[in-house]
């Protein structure tokens, strides 16, 4: 469903409805891409969603749509649509800083694969949105640029890694994002501040462009308002790359695909998950509505089991910072992005500028990860990953042979206070224990408002379907959203 | 510890490393819970989530790329705006004290 | 030295350029002598955000490659990369991409002309650095066109006894399979082909000398030395016992100076942190069956073309006089480049017929000349002289004009084929060419000669016909050796008879 009635202010409806208002001709490209500016500039102080805003390029493009549009050529898949960057996707002309001061003077000389799709789609790029320093993160907190702040309760975070997407799209700064999800880093900020949040099957969307924190697990993904804007989001950016020798030949799901009814479909519940420790009473409980929601649209649910998802946590904090310590070795100072001056030798160089250009988490997570490939340990910690890793996946093969989907709590717990985990690196850790099994296995994984807590901070309900069918998570999401979603609606603050 | 700090070339001052000895030790013992996981003796490692049906087929053909195209070479304007130094054509660091690799 | 013979061992690593247009995970050309930092993008430069891609001919080529080694492909079921983790100005990831656990190709051998087999290990497809030049002043400064470059490393079982002159042998053979299978061009002095071998004396205890990492060798010549250097330097110890982890240690060939120098003790080995590439697929061995079955087509196409030009090249021989060991070296493998061909041609056109031209040139060109070119690298594009200035030489020296002697001195051996020049004109402006003009010169000669040494006169006609050649010998002297020695000893008989 396309969010909203025909005089809902452009930053309640959703992507398509925006598309649909500007085709239909009811607003220019340019007065939208104006309008969402403008709130930016107005309302982003409160949040801090993002780091960079390209007024001028946007315009630029939503000028060059409108004569589009006047020569009569058929509006694209996202004709005029502003949507948001995490910084950590390239833009052709814009700083790509990834949260950091080591890319300090990193200007993107090309498109990411992603972002020259959507520009092909008739996108508007706004801007960069603020992440965990490397995507590494569960709250927004890790930037170096400062923490952005939940729309719903400015004293509590977005969630994260790609805190900034998600709240620029929960407070109507723009009707479409896109973000990063290695462990969790779309989805969980999504369920924090209410939004739609999709991690595709690996190997769906293009890498290249995207700066590399765990190489086999990162995709790129929409975060939007329906799952409808995400069908069609994924629609326009999915498909085989030469730059990504990971990307499949595969077409996307049609968008229409959400709108399939659940009736008949057979939905898989983890008794340990629902039982989970950490797993707050408020979330249990909306999680159990939207269950009850599926069950009265015609869907059976089951308990499967997962008997490994336990270990999910150790797992991913294995594999993704071996790999990211890997990756992050790129970051010397001696080709771009931050030198720090040093009299003496070129080590000294490398380490100085390592020193002044990584936050502690991102020297945390490299040293854990050239730790467990270190000499003598890698069979124990990488290779024993790697193989429990195997486990999980085979976990998903199975259940999948009893149930189309299997869903959840997105989070153990709803947006946290700023500051609250931030001493405590396995606590925050902690927070992804329902969302690291989907990347470990590749399977695709979306998170769907189901409704608020006591304190009235959103829940998400996550589904996640074999390799390959995200059309069975848009229905099962869909069907969620039609019966506990409010796509619509905003912070009193961004009203 | 050190000399992962050296390996990864991240510097560790005194009361940082204390800071992440017990960071890596409450880590570490967490992910030692891996070790009690008996399948995994026998599963293969898993490394490659979702291959490819036919990994050879979409090989990139042996071509350079068009002029102006994504895959092109990078123009040295572009090279000289992002490298911190340079001396004419090439880029300069502080010697490397180890001759050879 | 104390105690038992010490045995030479020899592993040998190389790495050769593979003959692609673009880079090995990037479509950057592969461009030998462009302008620094021209050839480079995102990928080969280790940008954030950008992608390896494997380049279907540098896969292609590297089977070829181990096929013509006689290697099997992806034996353990599949192929894969790896990254090799560490810190080097000219390594812009911060790792390089490269084959650890499951190379392209394992096996193969190089059978040596003494019966000798070299086992080949295996070979397996890598991409190359940039170059670091250490400037004096505490400096370093980087080119990365060379980033991402295809090798091909070939690494081979330990030469167990092995000699310079075998290594030198296998590095020969490597070359020529490699550019048979149009794999490699692997010209050393275009850095196509950079050899390390690792040194190290056994004794029958089964005690060892530590291993040297040879580097920097940059022709064969080089390797033949620095390898018999380094084994008599190693001969003088420390050995260590059997079973006992033994040092390694890296040294760079000084070629002036002819030595090898310490470039650093590998104490503690590097800790690489190898693990597979997760930015590239996994090939199984089905997948990449196609490919192999083209590459063995091609190879096998090659070998023909070869197979034909040698069978060509036996009826030539056998036009040309020469014996089996001279058209497999001039013919075969042409290890002239084509030179003794067009001198032979050259020779036929003047009117010599083959069967003398060819085992006269061929007995040149692998003494003499060979020894010229190999002194200076082995490289035959030193050579200067022409196809009909070599035949002109021969010319000389088949009319008499020029002694056999006078031409290997003051020709072959001399600066002309580092010059070229017509050799008659060469001679004549040393006063060493001879010839009918000479006739007069030669009886004045004779006639002096037997003037002064009446002596030997009479002895000759006592019976001692041997002291001829003393006189013969002296009149060569005076004319410099310009004249013909069998002139010569017809004009002294003439004079003897009075």
């Amino acid at each position: 469903m396309t969010a909203g009635p025909a005089d809902a202010p452009l930053h309640r409806l959703g992507a398509l409805a925006v598309r649909d208002r500007i085709a239909s001709g009811a607003v220019t490209a340019e007065a939208a891409a104006r309008h969402f500016l403008d709130r930016i500039a107005a309302r982003d102080g409160a949040i801090r969603a993002f780091l960079q805003v390209d007024g001028e390029g946007a315009l630029r493009a939503a000028a060059e749509i409108d004569a589009r549009r006047a020569r009569g050529e058929p509006p694209r898949a996202l004709e005029g649509v502003p949507v948001a960057l995490k910084d950590n996707l390239h833009a052709d002309g814009l700083r790509t800083t990834c949260g950091s001061r080591i890319l300090e003077g990193f200007v993107a000389p090309r498109d990411a694969t992603v972002t020259a799709r959507l520009r092909a789609a008739g996108a508007v790029i706004v801007g960069k949105t603020n992440l965990d320093e490397f995507a590494m993160g569960s709250s927004t907190e890790n930037s170096a640029f400062g923490p952005t702040r939940n729309p719903w309760d400015p004293a509590r975070v977005p969630g994260g890694s790609s805190g900034g997407s998600a709240a620029a799209v929960a407070a109507g700064l723009v009707p479409l994002a896109f973000g990063s999800d290695t462990g969790g880093s779309i989805r969980q900020p999504a369920a924090l501040c209410g939004v739609v949040g999709l991690k595709p099957t690996y190997g769906r969307v293009s890498r290249s462009g995207l700066v590399a924190f765990g190489s086999s697990l990162d995709q790129v993904g929409p975060v939007a308002r329906t799952v409808r804007d995400a069908a069609a989001a994924l629609h326009a950016i999915a498909g085989r790359d030469p730059l990504d020798a990971t990307s499949l030949g595969v077409d996307p799901p049609a968008p229409e695909a959400a709108a399939v009814s659940v009736a008949g479909l057979r939905i898989g519940v983890v008794r340990e998950h629902l039982e989970h420790a950490s797993l707050e009473p408020g979330v249990k409980a909306a999680v159990g509505r939207a269950l009850e929601a599926l069950r009265a649209a015609g869907a059976e649910t089951r308990e499967v089991s997962l008997p490994h998802s336990g270990e999910g946590i150790a797992v991913y904090y294995l594999v993704a910072t071996s790999e990211a310590s890997s990756n992050l070795a790129r970051y010397d100072g001696v080709k771009y992005g931050l030198r720090a001056g040093a009299d003496g030798d070129l080590a000294s160089l490398v380490e100085e500028t390592r020193d002044r250009g990584f936050g502690a988490e991102v020297k945390r997570r490299i040293l854990l990860g050239t730790f467990a490939l270190s000499a003598g340990y890698a069979d124990a910690y990488y290779g024993r990953a790697l193989r429990v890793r195997r486990l999980i996946a085979r976990d998903f093969e199975r259940a999948f042979k009893t149930v189309d989907a299997v869903v959840g709590p997105t989070s153990p717990t709803t947006a946290f206070p700023v500051g609250a985990k931030a001493a405590d690196p396995l606590a925050m850790y902690l927070c992804d224990v329902f969302s690291v099994p989907a990347p470990l296995a590749g399977i695709p994984a979306i998170s769907v408002p189901c409704g608020r807590d006591g304190a009235g901070l959103p829940v998400g309900f996550q589904v996640q379907a074999p390799a390959l069918r995200e059309d069975l998570a848009f229905r099962v999401a869909a069907a969620v959203e039609a019966a506990c979603g409010e796509p619509d609606r905003l912070p009193e603050a961004f009203a | 510890m050190r000399r992962i700090a050296a390996l990864a070339r991240i510097r560790l001052r005194d009361a940082e490393a204390k800071a992440l000895a017990k960071d890596f030790a409450a880590i570490l013992g967490y992910v030692d819970r891996l070790r009690t996981v008996g399948e995994a003796d026998d599963a293969e490692p898993l490394t490659h989530a979702v291959p490819a049906r036919d990994p050879a087929a979409n090989l990139r053909p042996d071509e350079p790329a068009e002029p102006g195209s994504a895959a092109a070479p990078l123009p040295f304007e572009t090279l000289r705006a992002l490298a911190p130094d340079l001396s004419g054509r090439l880029v300069r660091v502080p010697r490397v004290l180890e001759e050879g690799r | 030295m104390t105690g038992a013979a010490a045995r030479l061992v020899v592993g040998v690593e190389v790495h050769c350029q593979l003959s692609t247009r673009t880079k090995a995970f990037c479509a950057c050309p592969v461009s030998f002598g462009a302008e620094p930092n021209s050839l480079v993008c995102p990928v080969c430069l280790g940008h954030p955000g950008a992608l390896p891609a494997l380049n279907r001919g540098a896969l292609e080529a590297a089977i070829r490659g181990g096929l013509a080694l006689g290697a099997s492909v992806a034996p353990r079921g599949r192929t894969q990369w790896d990254r090799k983790n560490y810190f080097y100005p000219d390594l812009p990831k911060g790792y390089q991409i490269t084959q650890y656990a499951h190379p392209v190709c394992e096996g193969g051998e190089v059978r040596l002309s003494d019966g000798t087999v070299v086992r080949v290990r295996r070979a397996h497809l890598e991409e190359d650095t940039g170059k670091s030049s250490h400037a004096g002043d505490g400096e370093t400064l980087v080119d990365f066109n060379r980033c991402g470059t295809p090798l091909l490393e070939v690494v081979t079982e330990p030469i167990d006894p092995a000699t310079p002159e075998r290594v030198e042998e296998y590095l020969r053979l490597l070359q020529e399979r490699l550019r048979l299978a149009g794999a490699s061009e692997a010209a050393m002095e275009k850095g196509q082909m950079r050899c390390e071998p690792n040194v190290s004396l056994a004794r029958a205890d089964g005690s060892s000398t530590g291993i040297s990492e040879l580097k920097n060798l940059n022709s064969f010549a080089a390797v033949r030395e620095a390898v018999a250097h380094e084994a008599a330097r190693l001969a003088g110890g420390p050995w260590h016992p059997p079973g006992a982890a033994v040092p390694r240690a890296t040294f760079g060939w000084d070629d002036a100076g002819k030595r090898t120098v310490l470039q650093r003790t590998k104490e503690t080995a590097a800790d690489y942190r190898y693990f597979p590439e997760p930015d590239l697929p996994v090939l199984p061995a089905e997948s990449i069956a196609p490919l192999v079955a083209r590459a063995r087509e091609a190879l096998a196409r090659a070998e023909a073309a070869r197979d034909r030009a040698s069978g060509a090249a036996r009826e030539d021989a056998t036009l040309l006089g020469l014996d089996a060991a001279q058209a497999d070296a001039l013919l075969v493998r042409d290890l002239t480049g084509g030179r003794f061909r067009g001198a032979a041609a050259a020779a036929a056109a003047a009117g010599i017929p083959e069967g003398e031209a060819g085992p006269a040139l061929a007995a040149w060109f692998l003494g003499p000349l060979a020894g010229w070119v190999n002194a200076r690298g082995g490289d035959w594009n030193a050579f200067v002289p022409s196809a009909a200035e070599v035949a002109a030489a021969l010319a000389l020296q088949r009319g008499r004009r020029a002694t056999p002697q006078v031409v290997k001195e003051h020709l072959l051996l001399g600066e002309w084929p580092g010059a070229g020049g017509d050799p008659g004109a060469v001679l004549s402006a040393k006063g060493l060419l001879g010839g009918a003009a000479g006739e007069d010169a030669v009886r004045a000669a004779c006639a002096e000669v037997f003037a002064a040494n009446g002596d030997i006169v009479a002895k000759i006609r006592a019976g001692k016909t041997a002291a001829k050649a003393a006189l013969v010998g002296q009149v060569m002297k005076r004319t410099r050796g310009t004249a013909d020695p069998a002139r010569v000893g017809a004009i002294l008989d003439e004079l003897l008879r009075g």
